[in-house]
């Protein structure tokens, strides 16, 4: 039976001799299923297995109800109308084993639990197939499609290679590893909770560039007015979708051998037909599995060709371990769920590190630039020479009323041009911008002090006794340097806003994350007013004695 | 640089009306809290002691990290009064908020004080204080920008990066630092003529 399908698929040059008899095993494994079903009984056939699947006369497939263009769902119960590349694909499946489809709504969150107990034979729902996925469920390959993660931003924009992209902010959907190689190149992130805000986002300029699947912007590209406006900058990473089955089911075999020879007949690209989607990936497996050196005689798609799974694993910390059962402890003893992400891998607890470092210095940084700057820009305010008091007086007074992100963009700005984008260099122009701010409101403190005892005094006063008038004021304005420091992760600073942040994005935890943070600020703010009062004492028993 | 400006302009003055509304939430919010707490604070040492804690918690709070901190932890979708608020919005209203009811207890319980003492001059500087907070939040505001509020430093950064030659860039950046410039001085002038003029007033003869 075997050889006579294959025979007949070449005398209809339908096929070439290897694919051929490709079709005919495969044909074969679907008989012997048949012929199982048929000598043991239904009732005795795994119901996801190919001999239950034939049995039950329909095959369950889990898809997305909305993914535009791959699976998008309308209406309700029976009346649900399906469209979409995986729709198609799984309709084209249902059709090659003479049974119905039965479609299924799945989430990126419930697919798997979906497969593993059972409730679908087999998912078609956008799902990347990596290597930790791989312990779950069971992947067809070679794969059907491939997703590109792509920045896709303004026109208008020059952000076309990583270089030009440093120091700008992109806007990611929440739980998305390819955030790390943005940060990796010095981009700053806007988290937002899901895909589809990221394209309202877009649209109503809150951001102008944004990270996400090519497969998901491929709808909105469709649309003319979008195009027209926007364009995809640079592609990040790919990632493989694949298929997928319970584990141990025997249909994930013929499901193998099916696309094997689906890619090579161009079945697949048929199926992309009327989506506008992105089609390079197709095209090339089509090419691919078509060669002679990817072309089998046998059911078993040739190993050689196949695309490899994704390694998303973060390498944990030594004591993830002891992390995760100091999180059990707190659940179970006190009641209290957190999770501390930042404690687990090494990616995380590194830039969670480095943000305490970095902000530490910074805090230091502006205190002391602060000081700095508001002593030079008061010994012009309280000079002799009139014209210097009124320039200084000019200058502090565009400062102080300056917004500090304004002043700290136009510092990065003007850097730019002398040096390229770094973390130290973003650090220092946010440690003079803050400086510049706060110095200026400081000096001119000093700088109403001295006047107010210029118009009491016959002779001039000292700089020195305006400094200690208005001490007060300028411990304030240390304070406020320490509390407007983290400001500084507007131009991309790795302070721990920043960092927290970028560990946001790929682990999903917030709550816990963001009120470390917010204690850890307060706490530093607490300890420099703390310091401050203790030299204002200080000061105020010198003044004394 | 200047052919820009006429496109430029409304967004801009369209943004700092958004900086004006922030200010203005965050400051009834302040005066609805830090009153209260102001009032506390000159009561006895049971209320006076919780309500300093409070008051010095709000003022050590960084509030670019307490607006990422709410932007983190409120729900999405937001409704006040059957309006659908954005939670970035709300998060920059809120953070301020927290600058607000410091500064109106601290101001507060000076303007208490001076009242219970007789001092009608001190008590009413109250008043030109409550205003100088206003226009340091509408400069505080801007911060706005780092969660895709459209407010005018949003809206300055975005026409900035559209610009292709870096002196327009900075043109466009001293233009926006000058106006901010003349008009806060302007602001702050009149409030110290204001505060003179009350302190004149209401000086014993």
């Amino acid at each position: 039976m075997r050889h006579l399908i294959a025979a007949l698929l070449f005398l209809a040059g339908l096929a070439t001799p290897a694919q051929a008899d490709s079709a005919a095993a495969l044909q074969a494994l679907v008989d012997q299923a048949r012929a199982r079903a048929t000598t043991q009984g239904c009732e005795a056939v795994p119901r996801d297995s190919l001999a239950g699947v034939l049995c039950n006369g329909h095959i369950r497939v889990g898809v997305r109800g909305n993914y535009p263009n791959f699976g998008i769902a309308d209406g309700l119960g029976a009346d649900t109308r399906r469209a979409g590349f995986e729709i198609e694909v799984a309709r084209a499946i249902a059709a090659r084993l003479g049974v119905e489809a039965r479609f299924v709504t799945v989430t990126p969150a419930n697919r798997i639990a979906n497969l593993v107990e059972r409730r679908v034979d087999l998912v078609i729902a956008t799902m990347g197939h990596t290597l930790q996925r791989d312990e779950q469920v069971r992947f067809i390959r070679p794969h059907y499609y491939q997703s590109t993660t792509v920045v896709v931003g303004d026109r208008r924009l020059p952000a076309r290679n990583w270089e030009q992209m440093a120091g700008r902010t992109v806007c990611v959907p929440l739980g998305n590893a390819d955030t790390l190689h943005l940060v990796q190149h010095g981009v700053r992130l806007l988290i937002f909770d899901s895909p589809q805000q990221l394209v309202d986002a877009l649209k109503r300029e809150i951001c102008s560039l944004a990270m996400h699947d090519d497969s998901f912007f491929s709808n909105s590209f469709a649309d003319p007015a979008f195009a027209a406006r926007f364009e995809q900058k640079l592609a990040v990473s790919a990632l493989p979708w694949g298929m997928a089955t319970p584990p141990g089911s025997d249909l994930a075999a013929f499901l193998d051998g099916l696309s094997a020879q689906w890619h090579a007949e161009g079945r697949f690209l048929q199926a992309a037909n009327g989506f506008p989607i992105a089609r390079d990936f197709l095209e090339g497996q089509r090419t691919l599995w078509s060669s002679p050196a990817c072309t089998t005689a046998g059911a078993t798609p040739a190993p050689g060709c196949l695309g490899e799974p994704s390694d998303t694993t973060l390498p944990p910390t030594r004591f993830a371990p002891d992390v995760d059962r100091f999180e059990a402890w707190l659940r179970n003893t006190l009641g209290i769920a957190i999770t501390l992400p930042m404690l687990k891998t090494e990616v995380a607890f590194e830039a969670f590190l480095r943000g305490i470092v970095f902000s530490l210095v910074l805090v230091v940084g502006s205190i002391a630039s602060t000081l700095g700057l508001a002593m030079l820009f008061a010994s012009a305010l309280c000079a002799r020479p009139a014209a210097a008091r009124i320039a200084a007086r000019m200058a502090t007074g565009v400062l102080q009323c300056s917004p500090l992100v304004l002043l700290l963009f136009f510092g990065y700005m003007v850097a730019s041009t002398l040096v390229p984008y770094s973390a130290p260099v973003a650090l220092v122009i946010a440690v003079v911008m803050i400086g510049l701010y706060n110095g200026s409101s400081a000096a001119q403190a000093i700088g109403e002090f001295h006047a107010t005892q210029r118009s009491t005094s016959a002779t001039w006063p000292p700089l020195r006794g305006a400094i200690q008038g208005a001490a007060v004021q300028i411990m304030s304005f240390l304070v406020n340097a320490t509390k407007s420091s983290a400001v500084a992760s507007m131009v991309g600073v790795p302070e721990l806003l920043n960092e927290l942040t970028d560990i946001t994005s790929f682990t999903s935890e917030r709550i816990m994350t963001y009120s470390f943070l917010l204690i850890f600020y307060t706490l530093l703010v607490s300890l420099v007013v703390t310091l401050m009062r203790s030299l204002q004492g200080v000061f105020e028993r010198r003044a004394a004695a | 640089m200047i052919e820009i400006l006429p496109g430029f302009l409304p967004v801009f003055l369209a943004g700092l009306v958004v900086n004006l509304e922030i200010a203005f939430a965050s400051l009834v919010l302040g005066l609805l809290l830090g009153l209260p707490l102001a009032v506390s604070l000159g009561a006895g040492r049971a209320l006076a002691a919780p309500a300093g804690s409070l008051v010095g918690l709000l003022r050590a709070a960084p509030t670019f990290v307490v607006m990422f901190f709410l932007l983190n932890i409120l729900p999405r979708e937001i409704q006040i009064a059957g309006h659908d608020i954005q939670t970035g919005l709300l998060a920059v209203i809120l953070a301020n908020a927290a600058y607000a009811v410091a500064y109106i207890a601290d101001n507060g319980l000076v303007a208490l004080r001076a009242l219970r003492a007789g001092n009608m001059a001190a008590a009413v500087l109250f008043l030109p204080n409550v205003t100088r907070a206003f226009f340091v939040l509408t400069l505080a505001s801007s911060m706005a920008a780092a969660v895709g509020t459209p407010e005018a430093i949003f809206v300055t950064l975005r026409q900035a990066e559209r610009l292709p030659a870096l002196s327009d860039q900075i043109l466009l950046f001293a233009f926006v630092m000058l106006f901010f410039g003349a008009v806060l001085q302007t602001v702050f002038a009149i409030i110290n003529a204001v505060r003179a003029a009350i302190l004149h007033r209401l000086a014993p003869a």
